[in-house]
């Protein structure tokens, strides 16, 4: 081993040349460049390599051959041992890994080699002076070394103060401006919603997704034409004027609205296409939206070829309406020979309408128009429940072909009908005189076909009914009920602990016009299951053309059962229900049509004897029963 | 030593940044550009979690060094 071999082995350790040193240490484990083994100059140069694969190796010598000590590393050395370097003046003196380690201040890697490596007392006294030169303590236990902290200077201690500060105000800065934000404008989101006090930003704020909340009553001067809302609206009941009904406020809802309360102006117009007070389709939630119009006159520009809706909250519902309210005095005038129909919440429901209320002191007044208070098409699976009517709705038609419908709560029912209640009273006139007149008036406390489940609704107003020419079904609860021929949504009529109170009032001018009344349903077929009536009618049965049944008017009868054929099997399955008898009607059920056989419905003037359904002669008796209920 | 002072550029630099952008976003949504988002409280979380980590590490070294210094004049 020569000068170059050194000097190369050297180089190798300075540029931590792992392939260089493999080569040239062989035989060269315990060279050392006068005071610094091959080892503390690893650490000293910071030869991580090296350090990897040599170090265990390198640890285990304890004789070193002492070579020439280039001036470059005393140099080096000089820069980091600082006040230490007098312990190294001596001759034969060594800086030892432990010692070099100590000195760059890796006091964890002294911890760690400390327990393995060779040391004997010379290299403990020079640890115990470096730590305290360092002004570190430093405990030495047999095999372990414990180092306290070393108290850092002023110019140490700077990096830490900066960055302590620089820490607190940037964090106060993001806190500050983000309360800044949630307070003056908000941030648009749940936690933090937007702030909206104007028109120009109740509209930035319908046409976008975030969340916003109403700070104060905002009159409307344009038209707000929305197309499509996302978001949450929370009108923090306050209230959004509008002077001009122009189609909707809102197309489509596919987020929600609420708290929030609507007034219209006065408005008097002509359309030809549907109108909503609130949105057309809402597949998103509504939630506590009050809807006001003091008077609203329409005229109904009907086409053959487009069905028009008038609704209070949308013209079909995909999502969820729910604690709503409708307050108005409504004039429709339809005109033309299309379908018109006006409901109180919604036209087409196909999922769920909730405790939603047609207020007190408000009305629907139309001229070939259909009415219903709530919805005017419950879907099959769609719910109506926990509503409630208290307008008075009335619909009078002189066209022949037109067939009025009047109904408190839906026009056509195929879904659910749950805790439904009628206060408002009901009519529904024909003054059809043609000789050759068509059509039926269909006038039910609740709904006015049915082919679904009712659940514990109750009509507690009084229904008044006129004909000239055209038939008329009325019922206390519904005035049509049929079973569904749709094969997929195959239904029974089923009422369950629904109720009649009120008055039924109906006339016809012709002979012609047969009447269908009952207390429950004008016609019915299905199941009747905890049901009651108290009904008082105006017009008792008469062969001729009044067909009034305290239960039903007409029923449907199976001709044919089990292979023979009977003159009337009812179909109609009731259980548990009872009907106050009146004086002036004396039947139950009025008249009977079978179903397989052609013709005229029979008159049958028989008191319906069933024990599941029971003709009582004193309301107090109904009233005792568990199944009776009154809000 | 190094080693922290690199840590510390390199963490302010990108703090510095994300407060930028943070307050951008504050503006822009402030003039009704866009609207603020998850992204945002997201944003807001991380710069809060790191400056918070940050300043309790600089706070438990400074403490330390003084509780030390105390002990050391005693």
């Amino acid at each position: 081993m020569n000068q170059v071999s050194h000097t190369i082995l050297l180089n190798a350790i300075k540029t931590d040349n792992l392939v260089l040193f493999s080569s040239e240490i062989k035989g060269c484990e315990n060279v050392c460049f006068g005071r610094f083994p091959l080892l503390s100059l690893c650490y000293l140069y910071n030869a991580k390599k090296i350090i990897k694969n040599y170090k265990n190796k390198l640890l285990e010598v304890r004789i070193y051959k002492v070579v020439t000590e280039p001036i470059e590393l005393y140099k080096k050395f000089k820069t980091i041992a600082g006040r230490c370097l007098r312990l190294y003046v001596k001759e034969g003196c060594f800086v030892t890994p432990l010692e070099m380690l100590a000195l760059l201040h890796k006091d964890f890697e002294v911890k760690k080699i400390y327990k393995t490596i060779y040391k004997n007392e010379n290299v403990i006294n020079n640890l115990k002076t470096i730590y305290y030169i360092f002004g570190q303590d430093i405990k030495i236990d047999n095999s372990k070394i414990k180092i306290g902290r070393k108290v850092l200077s002023a110019y140490q201690k700077l990096p830490y103060k900066i960055s302590f500060f620089a820490s607190l105000g940037l964090m106060s800065l993001v806190c500050v401006f983000y309360l800044i934000a949630g307070f003056t404008t908000g941030l648009g989101t749940n936690i933090s919603p937007y702030l909206v006090k104007s028109q120009a930003q109740l509209i930035q704020a319908l046409n976008s997704s975030g969340s916003y909340v109403l700070k104060s009553d905002i009159e409307l001067n344009s038209s707000l034409n929305i197309s499509e809302f996302d978001g949450v609206f929370d009108g923090g009941d306050h209230t959004i004027y509008v002077k001009d009904l122009n189609s909707f406020l809102v197309v489509k809802n596919n987020g929600t609205i609420k708290n929030l309360n609507i007034v219209y102006s006065n408005t008097q117009k002509e359309i030809s296409n549907s109108v909503g007070l609130l949105a057309q389709i809402n597949n998103g939630t509504m939630n506590n939206v009050k809807i006001t119009v003091d008077s609203l006159k329409l005229t109904c520009n009907k086409s053959s070829n487009n069905d028009i809706y008038i609704t209070g909250f949308a013209q079909t519902n995909n999502g969820y309406i729910e604690n709503c309210s409708l307050k108005t005095n409504m004039i429709v005038d339809g005109v033309g020979d299309g379908e018109c129909m006006v409901a109180g919440f919604v036209g087409t429901n196909n999922n769920t309408v909730t405790n939603c209320t047609f207020l007190q002191e408000s009305s629907v007044t139309t001229t070939e128009a259909d009415v219903a208070g709530v919805v005017a098409t419950n879907s099959f699976g769609a719910t109506v429940n926990g509503c409630k009517n208290y307008a008075n709705l009335c619909q009078t038609s002189q066209k022949n072909g037109w067939s009025p419908n009047v109904a408190g709560i839906t026009m056509n029912n195929a879904g659910t009908l749950q805790n439904c209640l009628n206060k408002g009273n009901l009519s529904a006139i024909s003054t059809n005189e043609e000789t050759e007149a068509n059509g039926y008036v269909y006038l039910g406390g609740i709904c006015a076909t049915n082919t679904s489940v009712i659940e514990r609704c109750k009509n507690n107003a009084n229904l008044t009914a006129t004909s000239q020419k055209i038939e008329i079904y009325c019922g206390g609860i519904s005035a049509y009920s049929f079973e569904s021929s749709d094969k997929n949504n195959a239904t029974i009529p089923n009422l369950k602990n629904c109720g009649v109170e009120g008055h039924i009032s109906v006339e016809t001018k012709s002979t012609d016009a047969k009447v269908y009344v009952g207390g429950i349903g004008g016609a019915f077929c299905g199941y009747i299951n905890d049901c009651f009536s108290l009904a008082s009618f105006e017009k008792g049965y008469t062969k001729e053309q009044y067909y009034v049944g305290t239960v039903i008017g007409l029923n449907y009868s199976i001709p044919y059962f089990n292979g023979l054929f009977y003159q009337e099997i009812f179909y109609v399955f009731p259980k548990n229900s009872f009907v106050l008898n009146q004086s002036n009607v004396g039947c139950q059920i009025a008249a009977v049509k079978r179903l397989a056989v052609e013709g005229q419905p029979i008159a049958s003037e028989l008191v319906y004897e069933s024990e599941g359904l029971v003709t009582v002669e004193d309301e107090n008796q109904i009233k005792q029963k568990e199944i009776y209920w009154n809000e | 030593m190094n080693k922290l002072k690199i840590f510390f550029i390199t963490f302010f630099s990108l703090d510095v940044l994300a407060v930028l952008v943070f307050l951008t976003m504050l503006f822009l949504s402030w003039s009704k550009i866009i609207v603020l988002g998850n992204i945002h409280l997201i944003l807001f979380i991380i710069l809060l979690v790191a400056n918070l980590g940050v300043l309790i590490y600089t706070t438990i070294v400074l403490v330390l060094n003084k509780r030390i210094k105390k002990q050391k004049s005693e």
